[in-house]
């Protein structure tokens, strides 16, 4: 396998196909988009010089100066802004908010004034940004530091939400969000920094609203996205030979690729929905809410939400395991399902 | 073929009932007839009896769920 | 700095326009009232005239300018077609925005007016990114947010004077001090005399100055643009003044009335015509041609408002998302 100094690269030579940690797939995704883009740019808390606290943006600096990625000061409110503003001057703007819990303190930039300006100006003004945040739960960093907020983000009209499972899919859908003329908010599970993954060779980019089927079956139709198609796909291991699960893993919440979840729903008659965010008014709720408008008639039985309880995240790694659903909850969960007579 | 232990009907509108308790745990051994929990209905508590025999393989409920009449409860084989 | 007698006779004509319009925008909105078909809101700047006038006075076409949700004047002056600011408060498709933003959200790309804001001290941090594309590209426009007292309480504001200062970006910060926020005196917002004064906590100039004297604020506001376009970073601006109306045309006036009185006898447009006398830039039949001639715009883009369509419904589908 020839090296090649991805550093000093030209543009034209597409990377080799290679196994890549997920923050390394990411990393790659902003690279080759600011190579791709003059236009994009990439700021945040230690973005800069330090690479991120997560090494999201390590050697970028470097590569591409200092003007195009930049540390700011701790003020998620003016980085939220910054990124709004510069993304209707025409840049395509990229922030990390470090932890997704902290979007709280920078609401207002991305609600009432990212989603709302393509719509207040009659068009007049796009905002083609992209905030990148680690989400989730299982690392026993509290309640504060463990939430995935992507209801909030669902029930805001002018945002697109993106959550990959898998490494190639990060850094592909990465990839689309930058792309795309809108906010996008790229929600990464902190459970699955540890990850890797094989990256396809090439300019990877997945649409965006375009799910997969990661586990064929005939019997139960599961939605999870996020940590928990990784745990939907392991409980379907558990339950093989009792149940047949058929897995798909959205990819991306909002725009919802509900056509794929339908034609799977045709062949299997029941919807098991597992997300990690608590049960109520997630987007379990929604999808159950769009297929029951859309495929009433092709369902067997009442669809499922599996999500977290609605319980602030504790500290302690027990009280953590009872809060989100757990392998065995969701493998529980498909043996309940198919074996209720109908 | 898995075989499961059901919630009864306990009620005539057969409803369901809430688990109060479970006294398995997986690989415990169970006769026909045994005692494997509790459940309430109709500000009743009433005993689940295992309908199969063998060792317990999977709790599929937890204490707290509300379960319709012939779903699954646990899993035996 | 200096304007030429005809500036001065094309910013007094505006300041007149701008004035003509809050009031006859009051009066159809009341007689929309009666009918039971009142548009949400209307935050009158009728007495804020010099701010807005003199600050954009110093901006090229090209500058960026986030204002508030009192923004008709910016707007007139920033140079969004009257006609468009008309129809847009007025809800026609031939609005700035269309009909999709009311009073309130008036944008116009093609003079860089980003928007009104309904959220006091909500474009202050865009302010921030619109300042940073330009450093970024190379170029030398500037930035101008507006707010009032009582977004100079808001944490938007403070986050992004330091950033600003940090980073030394084009960012011009231009308070628009009318001593109330609501029904809220600004001692309710700022425990100081001057917000102005609080540009030093942050490592940059902070300029006090009559906001209802035109030449006043022309000279404050291009000292402040001087130093962003040479790269010498943000300025904080406080313009005194007062806003003839209450908050908005829902809130009834609870202002003492001496305090008014006080005001009106400094009124900007006043004062405007006095200066232009006292300077032999006009006469006093010019004034009066002045204004006549801003009546005659402002008629015929009430007529355009009035002969535009509603917008259609049907292109809300496309209006949420970019392609």
């Amino acid at each position: 396998m020839p090296t090649v100094d991805l550093a000093n690269a030209p543009a034209t030579i597409p990377p080799p196909a290679r196994k890549l940690t997920l923050i390394k797939a990411m990393n790659e995704a902003l690279d080759e988009e600011m190579r791709r883009d003059d236009n994009v740019v990439l700021f945040g808390e230690d973005i800069g010089a330090y690479g991120g606290v997560w090494a999201l943006s390590k050697g970028l600096q470097r590569k591409f100066g200092e003007m195009r990625v930049f540390d700011t000061p701790l003020s998620e409110n003016a980085i939220m802004g910054t990124c709004v503003g510069a993304a209707m001057a025409g840049l395509r703007p990229v922030i990390e908010i470090m932890y997704v819990d902290f979007m709280t303190c920078c609401m207002d930039p991305l609600i009432n004034q990212a989603a709302k300006i393509r719509l207040m100006s009659g068009g007049a003004f796009n905002v083609p940004m992209t905030v990148i945040a680690p989400c989730g739960a299982g690392t026993c960093e509290a309640a504060q530091h463990s939430q995935s907020l992507e209801a909030w983000f669902l029930n805001t009209p002018g945002l697109k939400v993106v959550m990959p499972s898998t490494v190639p899919d990060h850094k592909a859908l990465l990839k689309s969000a930058i792309r795309d003329n809108n906010p996008v908010m790229f929600l990464w599970h902190k459970g699955l920094y540890e990850t890797e993954g094989e990256i396809p060779a090439g300019d990877v980019a997945i649409p965006l609203g375009q799910g997969t089927v990661r586990r064929e079956g005939a019997d139960l139709t599961v939605v999870a996205y996020s940590m928990m198609a990784q745990r939907a796909l392991a409980a379907a291991e558990v339950v093989a030979g009792r149940v047949n699960a058929e897995v798909i893993d959205p990819r991306t919440l909002r725009p919802f690729d509900l056509e794929l979840v339908l034609r799977s729903l045709r062949k299997t008659g029941r919807l098991l929905v597992v997300h990690e965010s608590p049960v109520t008014c997630g987007m379990g709720a929604e999808i159950v809410r769009q297929v029951t408008e859309a495929g009433f008639s092709l369902l067997k039985q009442a669809p499922v939400v599996v999500g977290g309880k609605d319980i602030p995240m504790p500290f302690a790694k027990v009280l953590e395991n009872a809060v989100i659903p757990q392998v065995d909850d969701i493998a529980a969960a498909m043996l309940r399902m198919v074996h209720t007579p109908e | 073929m898995p075989r499961f232990i059901r919630m009864p009907k306990l009620n005539d509108t057969g409803d369901p009932g809430e688990i109060r308790s479970l006294h398995i745990r997986p690989g415990d051994s169970v006769a026909l007839g045994a005692p494997v929990g509790e459940v309430e209905m109709d500000k009743a508590i009433l005993e689940i009896e295992a309908t199969e025999a063998g060792r317990v393989k999977t709790i599929l409920v937890n204490v707290g769920d509300r379960v319709p009449v012939g779903q699954p409860l646990i899993e035996v084989e | 700095m200096e304007f030429s007698d005809a500036q001065l006779r094309a910013c007094y004509e505006t300041m007149v326009l701008i004035r003509r319009l809050e009031l006859r925008t009051i009066e159809i909105f009341a007689e929309r009232m009666k009918r039971g078909d009142f548009p949400g809101a209307l935050h009158s700047s009728e007495g804020q005239e010099g701010i807005a006038v003199g600050v954009m006075s110093q901006l090229r076409r090209d500058d960026y300018v986030f204002s508030t949700y009192r923004g008709h004047g910016h707007a007139i002056a920033k140079g969004i077609p009257l006609e468009r600011v008309t129809a847009e408060i007025h809800g026609r498709a031939t609005g700035a925005s269309g009909g999709f933003g009311g009073s309130m959200h008036l944008f116009w790309k093609d003079v860089n007016f980003m928007g009104g804001n309904g959220i006091v001290g909500g474009g202050i941090p865009l302010g921030l990114g619109t300042a940073y594309a330009a450093v970024k590209r190379g170029t030398d426009q500037v930035t101008v947010v507006f707010f009032g007292d009582g977004g100079s309480a808001q944490g938007s504001l403070h986050e992004a004077l330091n950033m600003a200062a940090i980073k030394k970006w084009p960012l011009i910060f231009v308070c628009e001090n009318n001593h109330y926020a609501a029904t809220t005196h600004v001692s309710g917002n700022c425990p100081i005399e001057n917000i102005g004064d609080r540009g030093a906590a942050y490592g940059i100039p902070g300029l006090v100055a009559d906001g209802n004297d035109l030449f006043a604020v022309a000279e404050t506001a291009q000292h402040a643009v001087t130093r962003a376009r040479a790269g010498h970073g943000p300025t904080l601006i406080e313009f005194k003044t007062y806003r003839h109306r209450a908050h908005c045309m829902v809130i009834p006036e609870h202002r003492p009335g001496a305090e008014r009185t006080a005001w009106h006898h400094r009124d900007p447009i006043e004062k405007l015509g006095r200066d232009l006398l006292a300077r032999g830039v006009a006469d006093e039949a010019e004034l009066e041609q002045l204004r006549g001639a801003a009546e005659r715009r402002l008629e015929d883009a009430l007529e355009f408002m009035l002969r535009s369509p509603e917008p259609d419904p049907s292109t809300l589908a496309h209006a949420v998302f970019a392609p």
